[in-house]
């Protein structure tokens, strides 16, 4: 015990005989605790919003899309694209999807499904409770629940949604919505009203939460399903989803449903223009949004600081290292063994290490309570504690921040300092 | 005498090796993130092919129509043909006005001749004046003409690289090709256009009046909503604000004429330039907030490696008292000695100007498909089967030397004026009597 605090005494008095050189070190450690601070902050958020469950499954899934002849065409039949004729090829070509082999389940889908180029949203009322949601939409005759593998906030699993009988105007909503509304009581039989209060909805499932963006926190969605297919609506606005056997290696499956496809899926006026994987629709999706730059920007910056300290504290401690030689020299001949003076150095570091971060954290609360934390969209009924909860945030970024920097100082510390231990004190006094 | 600071300079390089090395990494560190960002601005500014005219070239690519009496209906999009023949088709003072269809969905294919085979290719639908604006080189054959655009003749144009892939060579003048099965006569080919500039990336380019829904618009009260982009080819830069005006004069006489709506341009036609910058399509440039965040990233960049050199010029200067102390002894002035400190400094930080331009060269090509759009909030991803292909020009060219070097002189200057100036303050004798 003794000992510690005269080793402290002697740290501390050293750390003030060398305030000069000490202070650039503690100007940049408190420059980068402030600056890590904020690009810590959003990878934090993000990364914690990723570990929510998604709500469905996008693994072997995957998107059609089909284009019509231009009119112009010499191809062009014009009959093959009137009212009836339009839906009979349509429906053929949907069956010549499911056929193909590996196909497990197929659903066609009308505008709105996660992920989609363009979404749609508007509020729903039970009594004087009003919710707003994300629509999305399917045609009943497709096994929607089977290729998304939405899960039942019941028992978690898709199965059982799949099982559920639909009759017009039935709605699927998710567990965020029914706790809004209904609190703990169920929602299944409860009517909602839309917008204009003249739709009446019947909800028959509810769903666990679903995040529509991985960085994202779940969102409240609900489900429609249309019973029959409209004949007006345009081929641009439906996709056809399919869901593939387990394990469906993408890229030769592409390959060979192109090359199939092209000619059998060309019916009528319609043909195949695209399939693509809903993974890669994700990753478009996230991209696009700016999420997948913000990542690689901050985590870049990340990298960046923390080599910045690495290379001046491990510069500046070489330095001082070898300034101070005759005093490690005196210390060995003194009795010092090569861990206590390696232990001296890198409390030396640490404290240095805690008085920037103590300092930087200081200026960094004054920025927070002008600017707040880095936001996604906040579901205060879904989201974590970790993220939502301003305390729990702010102490978890600031325990990553003290812990990155620390390390960075002690590695920076701990290899000029080995080096420079390594001298025979018979030299170094010697040199003297 | 800077021969004398030269050769000295290379002596303390070469007796401290470790410390030369965390310098000149520090450095090279530093300035590659600034480089990075440099040419990725560079490719995004400056007259690159085909886009050489840039510099005095306007951009209108959306304008918004909002109700008079109601402050939340807003409705935003790019114009309509009639807005463009209407307001910018007309304009006398400028050289030349293009106007590019935007559409969007699945990117159309290519049927081969085998009918089994689809090449999926992007294609921009354009204008005959698109190819005054932009500066293509033909290898083969020629625009479509004014007629061709007129009159909706399937013409095309294709990239040496598409006429590579369908004909086996570059000569396809005169040839056809079948595109969502509609026939188009080939009327030139032209050199690759890299992804890098987006106004011009195609493989393939036809006139918009081929389509049957150029002229359709979006529904809107005004009709001036639509999927055309404008680009303004000013005769020389300085008439770009006089062409800018006149042509927001034109829509805000519209906007007074009308009963329920108002049209808002934000600034549009504005500079290329400008137009790179550009969040929001229906919201003013917010200019301060962009030179903030800019200007925060450089300091960045610069404070923290300029804070950690002058912590090792200040170790370092401590190790050189006593030479120092010696020098003023014999008479050295002090602006001579902090001189030499700068000097011998500069040739370290160019040192690693280097190591950094040649680290941001490395960056940029591993990380050419993503790193141009970093800085973006809204991004597109890139079509399947395209690359980001940059050209030799647009990443070794003297201004980003320039910009290096004006980026080593300021990082020197940051780092090593106040530890230098600090260490030569010190008292002769106090230096004579230093140790080391």
């Amino acid at each position: 015990m003794l000992r510690i605090k005269v080793m402290f005494k002697q740290i501390l008095k050293q750390l003030w005989a060398q305030r000069r050189s000490n202070s650039w070190i503690l100007l940049e450690l408190i420059v980068v605790t402030a600056a890590i601070w904020w690009v810590i902050d959003p990878l934090y958020v993000i990364r914690c919003n990723q570990t929510i469950p998604q709500g469905f499954d996008c693994t072997d899934v995957y998107r059609i899309t089909l284009g019509e002849l231009p009119k112009k065409s010499p191809a062009y039949k014009a009959e093959e694209s009137d009212s009836v004729n339009a839906l009979v090829n349509f429906n053929r070509i949907v069956d010549r999807i499911k056929q193909y082999p590996g196909v497990e389940a197929s659903v066609v889908i009308r505008y709105y499904y996660p992920f989609s180029d363009s979404n749609s949203s508007s509020s729903y009322h039970y009594k004087s409770i009003e919710a707003n949601a994300w629509n999305m939409g399917y045609y009943s005759a497709g096994d929607y629940f089977q290729v998304f593998r939405y899960t039942s906030a019941a028992d978690h699993s898709w199965q059982s949604l799949a099982k559920i009988k639909i009759n017009a105007n039935d709605v699927f909503i998710t567990k965020d919505i029914e706790k809004k509304m209904f609190g703990n009581k169920s929602a299944l039989g409860k009517k909602l009203t839309g917008d204009d209060s003249t739709n009446v909805y019947t909800v028959v499932g509810v769903l666990d939460y679903v995040k529509l963006i991985s960085s994202g926190q779940p969102q409240p969605i609900i489900i429609s399903p249309e019973m029959k297919m409209n004949q007006t609506s345009s081929i641009n606005e439906v996709k056809i989803f399919i869901r593939m056997k387990k394990g469906t290696a993408e890229k030769p499956f592409l390959e060979a449903f192109k090359k199939q496809m092209f000619s059998d899926l060309s019916i009528g006026n319609y043909y195949l223009t695209e399939i693509n994987s809903y993974d890669r629709i994700k990753t478009d999706y996230e991209y696009s949004r700016g999420i997948t730059n913000i990542l690689r920007i901050k985590t870049g910056l990340c990298i960046f600081f923390l080599v910045n300290i690495l290379l001046g504290v491990v510069g500046t401690f070489w330095l001082k290292c070898r300034a101070r030689r005759d005093e490690i020299g005196l210390r060995m001949v003194l009795g010092s063994t090569r861990e206590e003076l390696h232990k001296f150095f890198i409390t030396e570091g640490w404290l240095l290490t805690t008085l920037a971060f103590i300092i930087g954290i200081i200026i960094n609360l004054q920025f927070i309570y002008f600017n707040g934390f880095y936001q996604t969209d906040q579901n205060n009924e879904t989201g974590i504690p970790w993220v939502n909860n301003a305390f729990f945030h702010f102490t978890a970024v600031s325990i990553i921040v003290y812990v990155l920097l620390l390390v960075t100082v002690l590695l920076a510390t701990w290899l000029p300092v080995s080096a420079a231990c390594k001298v025979s004190p018979v030299d170094v006094l010697r040199d003297e | 005498m800077y021969k004398q600071y030269l050769k000295q300079a290379w002596q303390l390089l070469k007796q401290n090796k470790l410390f030369s090395s965390i310098y000149i990494i520090g450095t090279g560190l530093a300035i590659s993130m600034v480089m990075i960002v440099a040419i990725v601005y560079y490719i995004k500014i400056a007259n690159i092919y085909p886009e050489t005219n840039r510099d005095r070239m306007l951009v209108a690519k959306s304008l918004s129509e909002r109700s008079k009496s109601n402050s939340s209906f807003t409705n935003s999009s790019s114009f309509s043909y009639s807005a463009v023949k209407e307001y910018f088709y007309s304009l006398k003072s400028a050289e030349a006005v293009a106007a590019v269809f935007s559409v969007y969905g699945s990117a159309p294919y290519i049927q081969l001749s085998d009918n089994k085979t689809r090449v999926p290719v992007q294609v921009k639908y354009t204008d005959d004046a698109y190819w005054k604006v932009f500066n293509f080189s033909f290898v083969d054959g020629k625009p479509y003409s004014q007629a061709d655009f007129i009159s909706g003749t399937h013409t095309m144009v294709i990239s040496e690289s598409l006429a590579k892939e369908i004909f086996g060579s570059v000569n396809a003048v005169g040839k056809t090709l079948s595109m969502d099965f509609t026939e188009y006569r080939i009327s030139g080919v032209v050199r690759d256009v890299s992804y890098a500039t987006p106004e011009t990336f195609a493989q393939a380019w036809v006139p918009y009046t081929c389509r049957d829904d150029y002229k359709a618009g979006f529904n809107g009260i005004s009709g001036l909503l639509g999927g055309m982009k404008v680009y303004i080819l000013c005769h020389s830069s300085s008439d770009a604000d006089k062409i800018s005006k006149e042509v927001s004069d034109k829509f805000q006489r519209y906007t007074n004429s009308q009963k329920k709506v108002r049209i808002e341009l934000t600034g549009q036609p504005e500079l290329y330039w400008k137009s790179v910058f550009r969040t929001w399509t229906n919201v003013p440039q917010n200019w301060t907030e962009v030179i903030k965040s800019y200007s925060l990233l450089l300091m960045l960049f610069l404070m923290v490696p300029a804070i950690n050199l002058s912590s090792m010029i200040s170790s370092r200067m401590n190790e050189r008292v006593s030479e120092i102390g010696v020098r003023k002894a014999f008479g050295a002035p002090r602006h001579s000695l902090l001189n030499q400190i700068l000097f011998e400094n500069l040739i370290l930080t160019c040192l690693g100007g280097i190591a950094g331009l040649l680290f941001s060269y490395i960056m940029i090509l591993l990380g050419h498909n993503w790193l141009l759009n970093i800085f973006e909030t809204w991004t597109s991803p890139l079509p399947e089967g395209v690359e980001v292909n940059f050209s030799p020009s647009m990443l070794i060219n003297p201004t980003i030397f320039m910009v290096t070097f004006i980026v080593c002189l300021v990082l020197n200057l940051l780092s090593a004026i106040l530890p230098a100036w600090i260490s030569l303050r010190k008292n002769i004798v106090d230096s004579l009597n230093a140790k080391n």
